[in-house]
C-alpha cells in the first residue's frame, strides 16, 4: 500500500493533468437515461398498482373488506385527496403532467391538494437531480414560478420537480414529477 | 437501485444517477479515448440497468461502482473494441473518432489545448489493458475494484498502471514536456 502511494505521489502531476481532461457527462446525455427512468418508474408504480389490486382476486378475496379499511385507515397520506375529495394517484393530478415534454417553461406548476396541509414548497432539481430552485411557501396547491425559476426553466432541459406540504402534524413530499422544456 | 427497482422510486434513481454519472463517463473515455462513445456506453449501460430494475431483475455481486464500471468495460470492448480494432490500427484511429462534431457535447470533446491533446494521443497509444486502468486511476477507483473490474490479479493491475505511466511520460517527454512541468 506504501508502495502505491508513494507511486501515487509522485505521479500526481500526471494524475491531476488527467483529471483536468474530464468533463463528466452532458445534459443530453442525462436527460435522455432520466427520460427512460421516468418511464420505468411509472411501469413499476403502475405494475405495484396492479398487483395489489388484483391481488385477493387469486384466493384471498375475503381480505377485500379488512384490507380497504386497513388501507383507508393507514394508506390515505400515501395518496392525495384533491379537492374534490376524490382519491387519486398523485402522478394523474399534476401540472405540466407527468413526464410532459413542453415547448416552453410552465407558467404554472400544480398537485394535488393535501387534506391539512397549510402550506407548501415546491423544489426543482435538474436532470442530475441537483436542486436548481426552490419556491416560498404557499397556500394554495399551484404556484407561477417566478423570474428566477423561469430563468432556470427557459434554459430548457428535464427537470425533475417535488412538493413539500405541510400539515400541522407532519410533512409530506408529493413526487418526484418531472417534465421538459425543449427550448 | 433496489429501491427503484422494488417501488419504482425515480428520486433515489436520480440520486444515485446523480452521484456516479460523471465518474462513470470519465472512465469511459478514458478507456475509449472518445467522449462520443463513451457517452453512448454508458447510456447503453445506465438504460439496461433500467430496464433489468423494471423487470425485477436487478441484482449485484459487487459494490455499485464495481459492478457500474464492469458492465461499462465489458460493453465497450464487446461493442467498440473488439469490432473496430482491425480498422483502428493505430492512436491516429481514436484521434480522428476523437473529432466528433457531431457529438452531443462538443464543448467537451473539442480539443482545443494543445497539452491536452498531446495527453489524449499519449493515453490513445497505451494498449487498452493499460488505458483502462489509467482511466480507473485517473477517476479515484480503488486497486483491489480495478482488479475486480477487470478480472486480473491486483498486482497485475500495479503492473499495467506502472507500463502506463511509463508509457505515458515516454510520450510526454518526446512532446517535450517533462515531469513535474505538466
Amino acid at each position: 500500500m506504501n508502495a502505491q502511494n508513494d507511486s501515487d505521489n509522485s505521479d500526481r502531476d500526471l494524475l491531476d493533468e488527467l483529471k483536468r481532461s474530464q468533463g463528466g457527462s452532458s445534459r443530453a446525455h442525462d436527460s435522455a437515461v432520466l427520460a427512460k427512468a421516468a418511464a420505468a418508474a411509472e411501469d413499476i408504480a403502475g405494475r405495484n398498482a396492479s398487483k395489489s389490486s388484483t391481488a385477493p382476486a387469486r384466493g384471498f378475496a375475503w381480505l377485500l373488506p379488512a384490507a380497504a379499511a386497513l388501507a383507508a385507515v393507514l394508506l390515505v397520506p400515501l395518496f392525495i385527496v384533491d379537492d374534490n375529495d376524490t382519491l387519486r394517484n398523485p402522478a394523474a393530478a399534476v401540472t405540466p403532467a407527468q413526464a410532459e415534454t413542453l415547448a416552453s417553461a410552465p407558467v404554472l406548476l400544480r398537485w394535488p391538494a393535501v387534506p391539512g396541509a397549510d402550506r407548501y414548497v415546491v423544489i426543482l432539481r435538474d436532470a442530475g437531480a441537483t436542486e436548481v430552485w426552490r419556491s416560498a411557501a404557499v397556500t394554495d396547491p399551484e404556484l407561477s414560478p417566478d423570474a428566477s425559476a423561469l430563468d432556470i426553466l427557459e434554459a430548457g432541459g428535464t427537470f425533475i420537480w417535488t412538493v413539500e406540504a405541510t400539515t400541522p402534524g407532519a410533512t409530506t413530499e408529493l413526487g418526484p414529477f418531472q417534465f421538459t422544456v425543449t427550448e | 437501485m433496489q429501491s427503484f427497482q422494488e417501488t419504482g422510486d425515480l428520486a433515489a434513481f436520480s440520486e444515485l444517477f446523480a452521484r456516479r454519472k460523471d465518474g462513470f463517463v470519465d472512465f469511459l473515455t478514458g478507456l475509449a479515448g472518445n467522449r462520443a462513445i463513451a457517452e453512448d456506453v454508458s447510456q447503453q449501460v445506465w438504460t439496461k440497468l433500467i430496464d433489468l430494475g423494471k423487470r425485477g431483475a436487478y441484482r449485484r455481486t459487487a459494490k455499485f461502482q464495481t459492478f457500474l464500471f464492469t458492465l461499462g468495460r465489458n460493453l465497450y470492448i464487446d461493442e467498440y473494441h473488439r469490432k473496430h480494432a482491425a480498422a483502428r490500427t493505430d492512436a491516429l484511429g481514436d484521434r480522428e473518432l476523437s473529432d466528433t462534431s457531431g457529438s452531443a457535447n462538443p464543448g467537451l470533446v473539442a480539443v482545443t489545448d494543445e497539452r491536452s491533446e498531446i495527453l489524449e494521443s499519449a493515453m490513445a497509444a497505451l494498449p487498452v489493458e493499460q488505458r483502462e486502468v489509467l482511466a480507473m486511476w485517473s477517476t479515484g477507483t480503488p486497486i483491489d475494484s480495478m482488479a475486480e473490474i477487470t478480472g486480473v490479479p491486483r498486482d497485475t493491475v500495479l503492473s499495467r498502471k506502472k507500463y502506463a505511466i511509463k508509457k505515458m511520460r515516454a510520450a510526454l517527454a518526446a512532446a517535450g514536456i517533462e515531469q513535474g512541468t505538466l
